[in-house]
């Protein structure tokens, strides 16, 4: 177990360590596109904790990014904190919020009713600030204007400033999805995925594991909207909205649960790729919404778990599977387990 | 007075149009367990297809194509797809996302996002005092009233009505019977799809049509197929009736600006004191 953990710390830190060097040597035309990367990387793997890792479906997880982002503008721009500062407290608030909601939530509602309940609390959250134009800005969105911008390290520009940031911030979620995995709370939260009511015999309650991977997701989604926002330079409802909650599942699940691998293939192939085509935004919707519903037909584990699961055959021609192997050696598609 | 009694009338209009999406809601999930993320888009393409068809051969033959248009697409895909993923929560939302995504988009590439508007009913009549009253908001009751009376009948006394009340009920002890769960499912879809496009052209004849229609329906299809409890006809139709009232009543005398806050709040409330909704006698939770 304890191998497993540094492995997959070292597979981690050796992706941030290229991704470090790539936020140096990335020509300055590419360095937008590159946080797009690293922002949508850190939701969606944040995000497969919720889904990969419990099969739970929230359809609301954009509205603690945009949370995590409309509260570091505010504190910066109205009660005129520092952004570092602004930045710790925005991500407690959506920590608070979190709890707030997903409590009932994960307690109350299980499958669909889930993913509508937190659908219906992103959708709130947009009328809420599109209701109070005066202070969160109405549905035009709020412009952030900075102090920053003069005087960076290494004479970066603002945004390869952020790149660092963000590059951090993708490294930390990978090393706590990593950790939780890991662990024994990644094994109970394992143990409820595979039987809830079964759990609840061994004397765990389920909703407590629920609640946790929902809080800690959430959170993280708030972090990375938390330096997603500053950067970007501005943010408008349309960053918590529905589609956007849709299109990270997309990722998600076009790339293949489970996996870290899956999550920045999915981004790298629907986020990045067709910004470097420069695709227009609407066919690229179409695009992805056509090869989500493909892929969830014929590869419910998604390309990387097709993939694997191709390796794994190709590696041991025809021997059966060893009755008394380790349960998890064989990667479990998406479809089996309720 | 007269401005309450037009209130609830609107009220009862939002409230018949909730009812039939809600309708094909919990069909398409009493049978086939699906939560169907892309049923609002059959109502965008019944919509669709009824104003383009009227614009081409008149309102008349329009209607029926519009029905068959839907009922047809909502047949091709769970014969290509829903069907596959029955028995799977997770494929079928990620499938009916997707399905989502990708219809919304694509109505949006091939006819623009600005707003059409199909043949109207034009004229406004006053019903009690000095409140007038559009006349195609008249009919639209009418119409969603004959509907939902005709569906709850043949509900309870046809073949097909038996079927899906019967695979909704228990799918092993169905088949048993003699009745395919794969099957059945095509007839809810079918149902689903022709009541999605009865709400499409309804809409149509009152208001302006834009990609987005379906899915803002959609949403408060959820919420009153959620709230009256998944599967339940009854339940559904009370939801609705509630859901438009409050909407209705909360824009004119509470706040415009949060009339789709109103069912969300409703919503959570109710799945807060009851999970499984109101009226779902079984127990059974949504998923």
């Amino acid at each position: 177990m304890s191998g497993r953990r540094l492995r997959h710390g070292a597979g981690v830190l050796v992706v941030g360590a290229v991704l470090l060097v790539l936020a140096f040597v990335v020509p300055e035309n590419r360095v937008l596109l590159l946080n797009a990367f690293l922002a949508y990387g850190a939701l969606v793997v944040g995000l497969d904790l919720l889904v990969g890792d419990l099969r739970m479906m929230p359809a609301g997880h954009a509205a603690f990014f945009g949370a995590g982002g409309y509260a570091t503008v505010l504190l910066y721009q109205k009660a005129g904190l520092p952004l570092p500062v602004a930045g710790a407290i925005a991500v407690l608030i959506v920590a608070v919020l979190a709890t707030l909601i997903g409590l009932p939530a994960v307690g109350r509602s299980s499958g669909f009713s889930f993913a509508i309940i937190t659908f219906a609390f992103g959708e709130l959250l947009i009328q809420l600030i599109a209701n109070v134009p005066g202070f969160f800005g109405g549905s035009s969105g709020l412009t952030i204007d900075w102090g920053v911008g003069s005087d960076m390290p290494f004479d970066f520009s603002v945004y390869r400033y952020f790149t660092l940031w963000l590059v951090a911030v993708l490294v930390v979620v990978m090393l706590v999805v990593v950790l939780v995995r890991n662990s024994h709370l990644g094994l109970r939260m394992k143990a409820v995925r595979a039987d809830e009511n079964g759990t609840r015999g061994l004397g765990f309650n389920p909703t407590t594991y629920k609640a946790v991977a929902f809080v800690l997701a959430s959170t993280l989604a708030g972090l990375v909207g938390v330096f997603w926002a500053p950067m970007n330079g501005f943010i408008s409802p349309d960053t918590l909205g529905v589609n956007q909650s849709i299109l990270l599942l997309g990722m998600l699940i076009i790339g293949g649960v489970g996996r870290i691998t899956g999550a920045l293939v999915g981004v790298a192939l629907l986020a990045s790729l067709p910004a470097i085509v420069e695709m227009d935004p609407v066919l690229r919707t179409v695009l992805v919404g056509a090869l989500l519903a493909v892929v969830a037909l014929l590869q419910p584990a998604g390309i990387v778990g097709g993939l694997a699961t191709l390796w794994d055959r190709a590696r041991r021609p025809k021997a059966p599977p060893p009755a008394d192997g380790p349960v998890d050696a064989t990667p479990e598609p998406a479809g089996v387990g309720r | 007075m007269d401005a309450l009694v037009t209130t609830i009338l609107l009220g009862i209009m939002q409230g018949g149009l909730y009812t039939l999406v809600g309708l094909g809601v919990t069909l398409t999930f009493g049978v086939t367990h699906i939560l169907n993320f892309a049923h609002g888009e059959f109502i965008t393409v019944g919509a669709y297809a009824f104003v383009l068809f009227a614009g081409a051969l008149g309102a008349g033959l329009a209607l029926p194509l519009a029905l068959l248009v839907a009922g047809g697409v909502a047949a091709i895909l769970y014969v290509v797809g829903f069907r596959r993923t029955i028995g799977n929560h997770l494929q079928g939302l990620a499938f009916s996302l997707g399905l989502l995504l990708f219809a919304e988009a694509f109505f949006v590439r091939t006819f623009t996002a600005t707003p059409r508007s199909g043949p109207r009913i034009e004229g406004t009549v006053s019903l009690i005092g000095e409140e007038q009253l559009p006349v195609g908001r008249l009919v639209v009751i009418g119409v969603t009233i004959v509907v939902v009376v005709v569906t709850a009948f043949a509900m309870r006394r046809t073949w097909i009505g038996l079927a899906l009340r019967a695979c909704g009920d228990d799918e092993f002890a169905a088949s048993t019977v003699g009745l395919p769960a794969r099957r059945v499912g095509l007839y809810a879809f079918v149902v689903a799809g022709a009541l999605a496009a009865v709400a499409g052209i309804c809409i149509a004849l009152v208001v302006p049509i834009t990609p987005a229609t379906g899915l803002s329906f959609l949403l408060k299809g959820f919420v009153v197929a959620i709230i009256g409890g998944l599967g339940s006809i009854e339940g559904t139709f009370v939801a609705a009736m509630m859901l438009g009232l409050l909407e209705a009543l909360g824009t004119r005398y509470v706040e415009a600006g949060l009339t789709n806050a109103y069912g969300f709040v409703l919503m959570i409330v109710i799945l807060l004191v009851a999970p499984a909704g109101l009226f779902n006698r079984r127990q059974v939770r949504a998923g």
